[in-house]
Formats: C-alpha cells, sequence, structure tokens
C-alpha cells in the first residue's frame, strides 16, 4: 500500500493539473483578499475564524473533482493494466483500494492547503477576526470539513473504477459533491411516496437532515454549528458526520478492493 | 518447465463466446508467436494469462504453480504485460513513467531502474518532453520498458509491432531477441506481422474463433511452407493412385481446380513420376507455399487474408 501511495504521489506531483489547481484554489482565496486590502472594501471584520473567515464550502465537490483526475488520467487505465499485470492476486485488491486511500489522503491535503491559504488571505486582508475559535475547534472543524468531503471522494473512485469513463466520473463527481444527486433521489422517492397515499416531502423532512450534503453544509457554517446540537435531529453535526459520512466512506472503500476488484480490467 | 499452461480455458462475455476451450503451452525460454485475426481472442487470451481477466471457465497455470503462479515472496507476478496499448501516461516524461512504476512494485532505486530501461529499448533518459509529444513508436518502446521494470521472467506483448516503422520495428525485434537470449524472459507475442513474428518466434500458436487450431515450432513451419510442385493431369483419379505408388514419401493435396499439390517431391521427381506411368500432364509447375497462405489457411477462411493485406499496405511492417 505505501509503495503504491508513493507512486501515486509521484505520478500527481509530477503532473500538471495539480498545479493548475493548487494555484487556483490560491488565486481564489488570495484574490479577494488583496482586492480587499487595496480598496479598503469587504468587511470590517469577521465574527469567528470558521463559519465566516475561512469559508469550505463547496470544497467537497473540488475534492471529488481530483479524485475522478487521478482515477481516471486519459490513459490511467493502460498504465494500471501495466501495473495490475506486475501484481499478484492479493496485492490487486491493495491497489483498489489504494485509489480510495490516496485520494481520500488527497483530499486532505487540499483541505489544509485551502485552509493555509485562506489564513495568509486572512492575514494579507488586514479584517480582524472578532472571537477567533480555540485551535482545537479549527482542527475538529478541519477534520469534519474532511470527513463530509470523504462519501463523495470514495464514491467518485468507485464510479471511476465501475465506468472506467473520465466524463461520466467527473460528472458524477460535481453532481453528487454538489448534493444534487441525494437531493433529486430523495425528491424521487418523497413523490413516489406521495403517489402512494404519503404527504409530499415527508421523507425529506425525516432522512434531510441526514444527508451528507447536509451534514456538510451544517459542518460549513462554522466550528460553533457543527457542535450545536440541532433541534430537529438532536445530533450535532459533527456526531452526524460522525455517523454517516465515516461509514459510508468506508463501505465505498470495502466495495471498491473486495467487489470492483474481482472486476476484468478492460 | 512450462511457463503458461493453459486447461480448458473460456471467456465469454455475454452472448460472445471469446474464448473457447483452449489448451495452451509456452515453454521456457520460448518466443511464442500468437498469431489470429482481429476479435479472435489473443488479447482476450493474454489478458487472462496475465490476471486482468478471469476465466469463466478452464485454468491458467504459470510457472507449473496453480496456487500462486510463481508470485514472488513480495506478492509481486513475474509477468510484464503489454496489453491493447503502449498505457503510459501521457502527461509525464518517460522516465517519470518509469520512476512511477517502479516505485509502485516498491523498488528503492527507481531512478536508477527507469534510466537503465530506457537505455534498453533505447529512448533518452534525458529527455524531458512529455510522453504526449512522442511519436507511436517511442510510445510502443516505452510501452516495452514498463513491462520490464521489475525484471520479468514472462513477457506478454499485444501486437508490439503496431505503428513501428521498419527502422524501429528492427529494434524492437532484436531487442526482444536479445531479452530472451541474455536474460532468458520468454515471451508471449500476438501479432499481425506474420513476418516480424516469423523472423523472432519459436513456437507458433494459431487461434481462430477462440479455439487453438495448431501449434508448432518454427522448424515445422517452415518444413510446412516448403516447396511444393502442382500437376494438373488429364486423368486425376488414375494418375493420383500411379503417383502415389510412384513417390511414397510425398504427400498429396488436390485443388478445387482438379490439380494435385505434391510436397515432398521435387519437379523432376514427380515429372519422371508422371512419364513413367504414362500419364498425360497438362500443367506442372513449381510452388512456394507462402508463410502468410499457410497461417490465414489454418485461421479457417479467406477473410483472413485482406486483413493481412491491409496491414501490409498500411504499412505496419
Amino acid at each position: 500500500m505505501i509503495a503504491l501511495i508513493r507512486s501515486d504521489a509521484y505520478r500527481v506531483l509530477h503532473a500538471r493539473w495539480i498545479w493548475a489547481v493548487a494555484a487556483i484554489v490560491a488565486f481564489l482565496l488570495l484574490a479577494p483578499a488583496l482586492m480587499m486590502r487595496w480598496t479598503s472594501m469587504g468587511p470590517i471584520r469577521y465574527d469567528d475564524l470558521t463559519g465566516s473567515a475561512l469559508p469550505m464550502n463547496g470544497i467537497q465537490i473540488l475534492a471529488a473533482a481530483m479524485a475522478s483526475i487521478v482515477c481516471c488520467d486519459r490513459t490511467d487505465i493502460g498504465f494500471a493494466r501495466s501495473i495490475l499485470s506486475s501484481l499478484g492476486e492479493r496485492a490487486r485488491m491493495v491497489w483498489f483500494a489504494e485509489k480510495c486511500v490516496f485520494s481520500l489522503l488527497l483530499s486532505a491535503v487540499l483541505i489544509v492547503f485551502a485552509f493555509v491559504m485562506g489564513l495568509l488571505g486572512l492575514l494579507v486582508s488586514g479584517v480582524p477576526v472578532a472571537n477567533p475559535e480555540p485551535a482545537w475547534q479549527v482542527a475538529a472543524w478541519l477534520g469534519c470539513t474532511w470527513l463530509c468531503a470523504a462519501p463523495y471522494v470514495a464514491l467518485t473512485v468507485l464510479v471511476a473504477h465501475l465506468t472506467r469513463n473520465e466524463s461520466v466520473t467527473t460528472v458524477f463527481a460535481v453532481l453528487s459533491a454538489g448534493g444534487l444527486i441525494e437531493g433529486a433521489l430523495l425528491i424521487g422517492i418523497d413523490f413516489l411516496y406521495a403517489l402512494l397515499g404519503g404527504e409530499f416531502l415527508t421523507v425529506t423532512a425525516v432522512v434531510g437532515p441526514w444527508l451528507p450534503a447536509e451534514i456538510a453544509s451544517a459542518v460549513g457554517a462554522g466550528a460553533q454549528t457543527m457542535f450545536s446540537v440541532d433541534n430537529a435531529v438532536s445530533l450535532a453535526p459533527a456526531v452526524r458526520a460522525l455517523v454517516v459520512c465515516l461509514p459510508v466512506a468506508a463501505a465505498t472503500v470495502a466495495a471498491d478492493a473486495l467487489l470492483v476488484s474481482r472486476r476484468d480490467v478492460a | 518447465m512450462n511457463v503458461i499452461e493453459t486447461h480448458g480455458l473460456t471467456k465469454r462475455y455475454r452472448r460472445k463466446l471469446a474464448v473457447d476451450n483452449l489448451d495452451m503451452t509456452v515453454a521456457a525460454g520460448d518466443i511464442y508467436g500468437f498469431v489470429g485475426k482481429n476479435g479472435s481472442g489473443k488479447s482476450t487470451t493474454m489478458k487472462m494469462v496475465a490476471g486482468l481477466a478471469r476465466p469463466t471457465a478452464g485454468e491458467v497455470v504459470l510457472f507449473g504453480d496453480p496456487e500462486r503462479g510463481g508470485a514472488t515472496p513480495q506478492g509481486f507476478s513475474r509477468i510484464g504485460a503489454l496489453i491493447e496499448s503502449p498505457g503510459v501516461l501521457q502527461s509525464l516524461t518517460a522516465r517519470d513513467n518509469l520512476v512511477a512504476k517502479a516505485l509502485a512494485l516498491g523498488m528503492t532505486h527507481a531512478g536508477a531502474v527507469a534510466d537503465d530501461l530506457l537505455a534498453l529499448v533505447g529512448l533518452d533518459p534525458t529527455d524531458h518532453r512529455r510522453v504526449k509529444a512522442y511519436s507511436l513508436g517511442m510510445k510502443q518502446r516505452l510501452g516495452l520498458a514498463l513491462a520490464l521494470v521489475g525484471s520479468p521472467d514472462l513477457l506478454l506483448l499485444d501486437e508490439p509491432f503496431n505503428g513501428l516503422d521498419p527502422e524501429a520495428t528492427r529494434d524492437m525485434r532484436l531487442t526482444l531477441v536479445r531479452l530472451n537470449h541474455e536474460h532468458g524472459v520468454t515471451i508471449m507475442i500476438s501479432s499481425h506481422v506474420l513476418d516480424q513474428l516469423d523472423r523472432v518466434a519459436t513456437r507458433f500458436g494459431v487461434i481462430a474463433d477462440g479455439r487453438l487450431r495448431a501449434e508448432f515450432t518454427d522448424e515445422e513451419l517452415h518444413e510446412r511452407c516448403g516447396s511444393s510442385v502442382r500437376v494438373r493431369l488429364a486423368e486425376p483419379e488414375r494418375g493420383l493412385a500411379l503417383l502415389e505408388q510412384a513417390l511414397p514419401q510425398a504427400t498429396f493435396r488436390a485443388e478445387p481446380d482438379g490439380a494435385l499439390v505434391v510436397t515432398g517431391a521435387t519437379l523432376d521427381e514427380v515429372s519422371s513420376a508422371c512419364f513413367s506411368a504414362g500419364v498425360e500432364v497438362r500443367e506442372l509447375t513449381q510452388q512456394e507455399r507462402d508463410i502468410e497462405e499457410y497461417f490465414v489457411e489454418l485461421m479457417g477462411d479467406e477473410k483472413g487474408r485482406s486483413l493481412f493485406n491491409t496491414e501490409k499496405d498500411g504499412g505496419a511492417r
């Protein structure tokens, strides 16, 4: 596993796209800060770090899109074929699991990078933070943000291995991490429920707070919100992330390693 | 020792039977030419041997070890494969491609391994161009180098001569022969380019419609493709009986137009035998049997001929 991770890290670091992504993230976080500094426009102060000063909304989409690039490099299947033919039967399973683990590690790096760039932007902008959270809360918030991205990243890798199609995988990554697929599914179920005589949106009301997109949105609101108990389900978003996102990501990695690895390599 | 043995190897994709009950043997040290038309099951067979596809039925025994396929204690297989496409990462340099694979196989001196292999296949280790700027021939060489990472004992090459110019084809051929002779690598090559295959292969397997039609050595091939005599007689049936008596060492084959093709006898011998037997001869010609023609014949139909002609005309040689 370590050897495969080293190999993937090498090929990703030697590819151009990763540096393009880094440049875009840095630009998106630093450019507004510079604008604020030069034009003296924007907020006078931020209430807190995680809720307002360092927004991480949409980071799941970028993490999932990166996973699709890692697993669907245009001729990757040919390169994968070359590696898989040199691996024994058991090592094949490890190879599939490693793709998920590597993509999850990459998303963690992305989140940390975005956080550092955000902090840098905050310093550049010169906008003060009224009530910065303690370090442990910020760390927990970053961990939860990663946890919320994890199911989408793992599912994207699974879809990449199932479809072996770059376009399908990328579209899936963006739609799923944007919460559109789970939202559409839920509405569909609600519609069927209504057809069967139930009240429309009943299912959404019950299941909605447990959807990864909903949890990610609550976590994105900041560390304070993340730890506050939601009245509707009586569980903090951080706990819901542990209860929902962790098992979904783990199950997806297991399915990829145990089931998808048994498929023929095209 | 047999490096590859397949027993009743079968692969079915939904309704299509890609490989049908294939029994094949590749011995250690062979350069095995695997010949067949497009869609005959060559690539599928190679994928099953490489462990990239699971057989629907039957088994592949590698290195005489049915359990672990001769895998190393670290779990790596002893196979290097170049199947269907060079399988290179276009956005990296050739060296980076090789380093990435060497790292994946847990090699410590990945850079040195990459440089050695690039030199072996005739690519420049200091070339900083990304692979997408390479010609198809250079990509094929890189594909071969990738297959060689880990010093495999068995090399599976699917159409390695595709897209190569004559010089590159010769280089590839010589590299394969060197790997076989100097490093003892057993090589299985599938190809349409029969004249190249004929120059390197020591054994051949012919596959058609997923079935192995024949296996023979290089010597057997050249015996079978030696010269023959075509003779058209006024009384073919009587003439055949008399010639069989006069030339017991020869073999006879009737052609659709009634002519006989005699192998194992010279033109003079056939001529004398006809004269002695008092058989009227209407046509008597010496003919060479083309290797390509022989393979097409083995593959069972005339459609194959057009395939090979296309390959030739397309400059694949």
